[in-house]
């Protein structure tokens, strides 16, 4: 007791030394419980001292409103702290394309590697803006390449995430399913997708329903691996709660299990689309008369490197935009559901 | 749920027959024993027996990792003892049901639903219309003072709020017994106060009977109607005292004190 009471004396006298001097230590050290008014005194004079410790204020008053990230005693403009550096980074970034560009050019430039090789950048741009208007020598405009390899990734996509989302949520959800499915699904997973193309042709032909099942095929496996994993990241007590509200085990499942899930769902649709993406040149291996892998094929066989190097930027341009937008639409749904 | 033969007082035999749950407990448990296999075999609960009666605020008080979590979730019917029997109402448990509240440490919200969804879960399970679940679901909010907070999402709001949204999700599917799971074990000192008082004020506006859990001595003092104390794993009844102080109670009444003084020697015997 005495301890605690010599304590909030010692408190009192940091905060507010005037007020403490008034208290002689002697009495404060009683025991609160004897003489409660006497150890609560000191205390309860730093009331006081708000008021004095306002007009000393430390901090600069700024002029104006202020910019977010911004103190008032922080002078220096918005634009040098916020805009500047990330101009910065983003000079980096280019400077180093740049580098790669030059280099690019200079190596087909002083003949390093022949034109047959490889061409320069220049004579890339030159043909991809040419490509857009004339069907030679492949048969077809670059933009109907590139949809028809669109419409192929799309569909092969989709029907993974159909199939393969709730299958791995059931997997994930219920033992028993999960006892049924795995060891199926687990032989299947390491084939690669391209070791199905010759069943594809027999099964499916050679047409689209081919290619779109090789795609399915590449894409399904990180749906099911990611949901089965989102799934069963359940936190627990939150199924305890559904359950004792009286929910049944399929409620929860629904209502509790896949919301938790979803955050992971996204992450295997973006692998899936990738995985969906990269497997199209193969997929457009099987007899194809368009497609951005047919168009590749076929700068190969005429000896084009133009025409490959085009289809090839095509591929990681289209790429990058559909893995940009999932992602966008990723953080949309998650943080306008507050999934995460 | 399978059959649970161990959990009828048939299946007990004829000396748990006569010691069928008095009536005057709603809740009643009796030679629960629970195990888990780790490394070892670890016993939770031995031969734990405890009755509570009815619109009773019952402390249950143990140190941490005693068995506490795993008692409450016998008695909500969520974990099935390997041996002995849980009654409510003079009927076996056999597993969740909405009579049997939880209020949990961890808030456990759904971070995906508003305010007012959380609250109103328990009775969009049972089929309530919707018009109902709105009223009901506003009578809690404004319960525990959360009016205007209805479509706030729990991320925006602080521990001792979310608490309070556990607390009315609580009440509002109609519970008869609410098991409390150290509520206020994550809020800060002061919220804690202030929650403990309020938790008080509504008990007393709608009294429910309240099973909670603590390892506070002064939060168990300041509430309980009786405290029972458990002892360390694995966890019996140790000692039970009724508390008479009348409400609202003061940390530093004499009488207060003096009964924190004894059970601290008590609870200090327990670690």
């Amino acid at each position: 007791m005495n301890y605690l009471s010599r304590q909030s004396n010692q408190a009192a006298d940091f905060q507010s030394p005037a007020a403490a001097s008034n208290q002689p230590p002697s009495e404060a050290r009683e025991p609160i419980l004897e003489t409660p008014e006497k150890g609560l005194a000191p205390v309860e004079c730093s009331n006081g001292r708000p008021e004095t410790a306002s007009k000393a204020s430390p901090i600069p008053k700024a002029e104006g409103p202020i910019e977010p990230g911004q103190t008032r005693a922080d002078w220096s403009p918005h634009w040098l702290t916020h805009w500047w550096p990330k101009l910065i980074e983003a000079r980096l970034s280019l400077l180093s394309l740049i580098v790669f560009f030059i280099l690019w050019e200079g190596v087909c430039y002083f003949g390093i590697i022949g034109p047959y090789q490889l061409v320069p950048p220049s004579k890339v741009i030159k043909i991809f803006i040419l490509k857009l208007t004339e069907v030679n020598p492949d048969g077809a405009y670059l933009w109907a390449h590139a949809l028809s390899s669109l419409g192929l990734a799309v569909l092969g996509f989709m029907a993974a995430a159909l199939v393969g989302i709730p299958l791995g949520l059931l997997m994930g959800w219920y033992p028993r399913f999960n006892y049924i499915a795995r060891p199926l699904f687990d032989i299947i997973r390491p084939v690669p997708p391209i070791a199905w193309i010759p069943l594809a042709i027999l099964w499916l032909g050679i047409g689209v329903k081919a290619k779109a099942f090789i795609i399915f095929l590449a894409s399904f496996v990180p749906c099911v691996i990611n949901s089965f994993t989102g799934i069963r990241l359940t936190n627990p007590t939150l199924t305890r709660v559904a359950k004792i509200h009286g929910a049944s085990d399929f409620t929860v499942f629904l209502k509790i299990g896949t919301p938790s899930a979803i955050p992971m769902i996204f992450t295997g649709l973006r692998l899936s689309l990738n995985a969906a993406w990269t497997t199209l040149v193969a997929a457009e291996l099987l007899a194809a008369s368009q497609g951005l892998g047919f168009m590749i094929q076929m700068g190969r066989r005429l000896a084009r490197p133009d025409i490959v190097i085009v289809g090839m930027l095509t591929i990681g341009f289209l790429g990058a935009i559909l893995s940009w937008g999932l992602t966008k639409a990723e953080k949309l749904f998650v943080s306008s559901r507050r999934l995460s | 749920m399978g059959t649970r033969k161990n959990l009828t007082f048939e299946g007990l035999g004829p000396t748990a027959a006569k010691a069928a749950p008095p009536s005057e407990y709603i809740l009643f448990c009796q030679g629960l024993m629970v195990s888990f296999q780790l490394l070892d075999q670890l016993k939770v609960l031995d031969g734990f027996t405890l009755g509570v009666k009815e619109n009773e605020f019952l402390v249950v008080l143990g140190p941490g990792q005693c068995g506490k979590t795993v008692l409450l979730n016998c008695l909500a019917g969520l974990q099935e003892p390997q041996a002995g029997l849980v009654s409510f109402k003079g009927a076996p448990v056999r597993g969740p049901s909405a009579e049997r509240g939880l209020v949990f440490q961890k808030y456990a919200l759904f971070p995906w639903q508003t305010v007012e969804e959380n609250v109103a879960w328990g009775l969009k399970s049972k089929g309530t219309a919707k018009a109902e679940r709105r009223r009901i679901a506003a009578k809690y909010i404004e319960l525990v003072g959360l009016t205007g907070f209805e479509k706030a999402y729990p991320q925006a709001l602080s521990g001792g709020m979310k608490q309070r949204v556990g607390l009315a999700r609580a009440y509002a599917s109609g519970p008869e017994v609410l098991l409390m799971d150290e509520p206020f074990g994550a809020l800060d000192a002061q919220t804690r106060y202030a929650m403990e008082k309020e938790l008080l004020t509504i008990w007393e506006k709608e009294k429910r009977t309240v099973i909670f859990v603590t390892n506070n001595i002064e939060e168990a003092i300041y509430l309980g109607d009786r405290v029972v104390l458990m002892s360390k794993r694995p966890a019996k009844l140790k000692k039970e005292w009724e508390i008479t102080i009348p409400h609202p109670r003061s940390y530093t009444d004499p009488v207060f004190l003096a009964l924190r003084q004894q059970i601290s020697a008590d609870y200090d015997l327990v670690l």
